[in-house]
């Protein structure tokens, strides 16, 4: 019979009627919706029509007369209830006894899915830590810090600070919704305990976290005090410590013993104890072990650095944080505060000073950072999430594709099933706890390995973490559970279970053209597609970082190692620790700096030279002595190297300065005479440009010179045949041994010049790791289901495959057979992923001032990886299916 | 009087009364359609006739199943005794009242 295509109503308006009728009889009512909607697409358009049968299916549904039916049909005895418990015992025997007879597929889906959900638990554990950071304290919620916001667009500087007499200001002016205001400053001293009559106990800079607070600051954040209390800090020379700090000092003497010793900071702030406070268990990032009562700053050397008249002394270390009355919002609160530091900080007098007040809540902080060390977290966390979710994603694909083209070996069991009478919902139910179980092996076998894998990618997350289990993450485990079960295992439930059973019964399975086919081809051109776009992010980022590393920076990095000294240090040890290590064997040259040339730190200061016109520009000061163009090779394009000297006498300057400076050859700069606060100096020589920053930027003009006064670290280079001795390791020993003596009790962290200038370049280093990772990750999983699907082909193809060999068929022909159609999907992948991975890339690119130029290269390489990659797949099925005796094969019958 | 009569309910008895043996569902919201011009949900007619049924006005049986209702059978009613009862006690009641009021409700012309 020839069936005329008819317009059926809408099926999930359908569906939703049957779904909500249940067991109820409406087949009268459900004709009369029928009839209804054929009347109307006789005199309204389909779309209309369709709308009329939602509306009347929705206005059933409130109805009373299907309420009415409901309530009756519960009474009827051969209700059909699918939450039978019988049953599910059955399904879940059914399931397991499926998962053991197909192991390949089985192994193939958990390993995949534990893959995916492996990632999604590393996400989850990095999330939840970053996420307790300072969740913790009393009153948190009305706790903000204030920093200061200049400058718009472009140049608009953050910082989380302020300038060190603000918080006494806002106590003073602003009343109105402020509880409490606090300020307080960082300070990283070096310790000394004496110890009655034996030399004293030293403790090194980087192992206390001191701060100089107020005793409001014990207003604003809660401890538990084990001796002493707050108001002891408001006489000066006062300390507080907490519990481990105490412990540090003192061993395991008792509180009240502690209370009135004496803690000697940078030998010659002398402090007594006055009270103990316990460590805050939970995470936070303000873990300060030392509280030096305020007022020590106004009678000790403190006031040398902290300058609390001084409104134009902004440092990082100056923070502010206000506890606001109950009910004000720090909102409110902002305009005042900007006004208040307009006033002090000039903008009101210079309009060109765009000065704004900001305010961060306590609980956002780790995560927002302070524009300065403590990076904001926010982008990570997306960057991990997007990931986390994309490998998952091509799990749960892997998983459908496997279980949909699997589906044709289970339609005699289906259509079985449908005779004895099982409704299409229990089937759905059934390969929900097959897909049920699977997902639950998967997270068993991540949940083990997640935490050998963040540990071994401790490096590469915001802070090292594990995976515990507690109330929290058992029910994100189960969410995940349930949430991939049902992604993964809807649609082939759906797929399996719509089957009639005649057509099933007959053993004819999914077409060619038809909807399945076509879905699964393009779960496969998904895969396949972010497969690409990760491996041309990896070939692309890898090539910028090899370019990073080798490219020309204008000078030498060849055995160098720099360490600091003492910022402060205003006596000549540097330059006697200088003359000392130079005198160690194996050491070739020193030079006395403030940092190598290229480094975090840039020192910008105006320059004026008056030639024809006057040129003043902000320039980059690079300090050093007359070693240090020798000692890292910078290239002298005329002129000659600064003369040895105490001072400041003469300037070597940069090409690009030269330029700028109107010389059109770099000849012409030599002699001329350049300003420097106020004093003239010559310029002997001109350099070739050289990398300052990282490569995200632009070379500028630099002048190197003996500026004494900014010079606190050492360059040392070592001998060639020091260094193929692997003596490395003796003479920074020597060297710790003169440094110790001159600093004592400063930490000597000796760093490969090429280990800084890596990590200059940490961000990137990180996100190509990642991206590898991703990249092998998402390949493998793409390269299992790919396994997958040619093992299933060649099992419904030995026929086939039997009958081509007996006609004549050569193992090349069957082979292109089969690696024909995985081969277009490819191409399909290559022609969609293209396109978007040169957005992203190029993007990524421009963040760089020095960077490759995006080849299409780089596009083929990648389309033929994944070109061999998906055939090598196939193929070792294709292969053995084209080896098969035809007649072995056509014999299954 | 068994039971209060709305006039929704009214229509409704009405129009089953008129259909004759061919009263079920679709057909009915079809004639009060055609007839009052007011357009009814399914929802609100099964509702109703639902309470009918209970109320003992009406009674249903299920019909044969036919094509263009994709198979589904069709659900007649037809009116009981008590249901012609209420019917015609109300029309009496309002003949009544239109005899009582016939100068008072006379349209001007």
């Amino acid at each position: 019979m020839k069936r005329q295509p008819t317009i059926r109503p809408p099926r999930l308006a359908e569906q939703l009627f049957d779904w909500y009728c249940k067991s109820a009889s409406v087949e009268d009512i459900h004709g009369d919706m029928e009839e209804l909607f054929q009347a109307d697409l006789k005199r309204l358009s389909i779309r209309r029509a369709k709308l009329n049968y939602w509306i009347q299916v929705i206005s059933l549904v409130a109805s009373y007369a299907v309420r009415k039916r409901k309530r009756k049909s519960y009474a009827h005895s051969i209700s059909y209830n699918t939450n039978h418990q019988a049953m599910i015992g059955s399904y879940f025997k059914i399931a397991w006894r499926t998962i053991g007879k197909n192991k390949v597929y089985s192994v193939i889906n958990v390993l995949g899915l534990a893959l995916g959900i492996c990632a999604c638990l590393i996400l989850y554990t990095v999330t939840s830590h970053e996420l307790t950071f300072d969740k913790f304290h009393v009153d948190g919620d009305r706790i903000v810090r204030i920093g200061v916001e200049q400058g718009k667009g472009e140049n608009k500087h953050l910082c989380a600070c302020v300038p060190a007499p603000a918080a006494t200001a806002i106590r003073e002016e602003i009343s109105a919704g402020i509880e409490t205001v606090t300020g307080y400053h960082q300070y990283r001293p070096k310790v000394n305990i004496p110890e009655g009559g034996h030399s004293p106990k030293k403790i090194d800079r980087n192992l206390s976290n001191a701060i100089i607070a107020e005793p409001s600051y014990f207003d604003v954040f809660t401890y538990d005090w084990l001796a002493g209390n707050p108001g002891a800090l408001n006489e000066p020379f006062k300390t507080v410590l907490t519990e481990r700090q105490a412990h540090n000092y003192f061993g395991s003497l008792p509180w009240d013993e502690i209370v009135g010793k004496e803690v000697i900071y940078d030998d010659s702030l002398r402090t007594t104890v006055v009270g103990i406070v316990k460590d805050w268990k939970d995470n936070t990032d303000f873990p300060f072990t030392d509280f030096i009562s305020f007022n020590t700053i106004k009678s000790s050397f403190l006031k040398n650095d902290i300058h609390l008249d001084n409104w134009h002394d902004w440092r990082h270390s100056s923070i502010a944080f206000i506890k606001l009355n109950k009910g004000t919002s720090a909102a409110s609160l902002q305009t005042q505060l900007s006004q208040l530091f307009r006033k002090y900080l000039g903008a009101e007098a210079d309009s060109t000073l765009q000065i704004t007040a900001m305010t961060q809540p306590l609980a956002d902080l780790h995560i927002e950072g302070d524009f300065d060390h403590h990076e904001n977290l926010f982008p990570t966390l997306v960057a991990l999430t997007t990931l986390a979710l994309f490998i998952l994603v091509i799990a749960v694909i892997n998983f459908i594709n496997l279980s949909t083209a699997q589906s044709i070996r289970r339609v005699k069991e289906i259509g079985i099933r449908k005779v004895l009478g099982s409704f299409r919902q229990s089937l759905i139910l059934q390969f929900l706890v097959e897909t049920f179980v699977l997902t639950f092996l998967a997270v068993c076998l991540a949940t083990l390995t997640v935490n050998p894998v963040l540990s071994s990618f401790a490096a590469y997350l915001p802070s090292p973490v594990t995976f515990n289990f507690g109330p929290a993450s058992l029910l994100f485990l189960l969410f995940v559970t349930l949430g991939t079960s049902l992604l993964a295992g809807f649609y082939p439930a759906h797929v399996l279970s719509a089957n009639s059973p005649a057509v099933s019964l007959k053993g004819t399975g999914a077409h060619k053209g038809s909807e399945k086919w076509f879905f699964r081809k393009g779960l496969i051109v998904f895969q396949f597609a972010s497969s690409l776009f990760f491996i041309i992010a990896v070939l692309v980022m890898g090539r910028q970082i090899e370019f990073i590393r080798n490219k020309d920076r204008g000078f030498s990095t060849a055995s160098i190692i720099t360490f600091r000294t003492n910022w402060g240090d205003k006596s000549n040890n540097l330059r006697v620790l200088a003359e000392k290590i130079r005198s160690i064997s194996g050491v070739e040259r020193v030079a006395v700096q403030t940092v190598a040339p290229m480094g975090f730190i840039k020192l910008m200061s105006p320059f004026v030279y008056k030639g024809d016109t006057l040129i003043e520009m902000p320039v980059s000061m690079k300090a050093g002595n007359s070693d240090f163009i020798p000692l890292y090779q910078l290239r002298l394009l005329a002129g000659r190297n600064i003369a040895e000297s105490d001072t400041l006498k003469e300037f070597v300057i940069n090409e690009y300065y030269s330029k700028a400076l109107g010389f059109k050859r770099p000849e012409q700069a030599v002699g001329e005479l350049l300003s420097f606060e106020g004093k003239s100096f010559a310029i002997v020589g001109v350099v070739e440009d050289f990398h300052e920053q990282s490569f995200h930027e632009m070379i500028g003009p630099a002048v190197i010179g003996n500026f004494t006064q900014f010079e606190h670290s050492i360059g040392v280079k070592l001998s060639n045949a020091s260094m193929m001795n692997n003596k490395t390791k003796d003479i920074q020993a020597k060297i710790e041994k003169e440094f110790k003596q001159l600093y004592p009790g400063e930490p000597f962290e000796p760093h490969l010049i090429e280990d800084e200038i890596g990590w200059m370049h940490d961000r990137e280093q990180r996100l190509s790791t990642l991206m590898n990772t991703a990249m092998i990750i998402t390949i493998f999983i793409s390269c299992l289901g790919v396994f997958g699907l040619a093992m299933f082909t060649a099992q419904i193809k030995t026929k086939e495959i039997g009958i081509r060999k007996v006609m004549g068929a050569t193992l090349a022909n069957i082979v292109v057979i089969f690696c024909r159609d995985i081969m277009i999907l490819i191409l399909i992948a290559i022609a969609i992923t293209s396109p978007i991975a040169w957005y992203f890339m190029n993007n990524w690119l421009l963040e760089f001032a020095y960077r490759i130029e995006l080849t299409v290269w780089i596009f083929v390489l990648a389309g033929l990886a994944a070109l061999c990659l998906g055939l090598a797949t196939v193929s070792f099925h294709a292969v053995r299916a084209g080896m098969a005796d035809p007649v072995k094969s056509l014999r299954t019958e | 009087m068994k039971g209060y009569l709305g006039e929704f309910e009214e229509l409704v008895l009405l129009t089953i009364a008129s259909l004759g043996d061919q009263a079920y569902g679709a057909g009915v919201r079809e004639d009060i359609k055609a007839r009052t011009n007011r357009s009814l949900s399914l929802g609100a007619l099964h509702s109703t006739l639902t309470r009918l049924e209970e109320k003992g006005f009406i009674k249903s049986w299920l019909g044969e199943p036919t094509q263009e209702r994709g198979g589904r059978r069709k659900r007649f009613f037809e009116l009981t005794q008590s249901g012609k009862a209420a019917l015609h006690n109300m029309k009496n009641l309002r003949d009544e009242l239109w005899k009582v009021s016939k100068g008072t409700l006379a349209l001007d012309k």
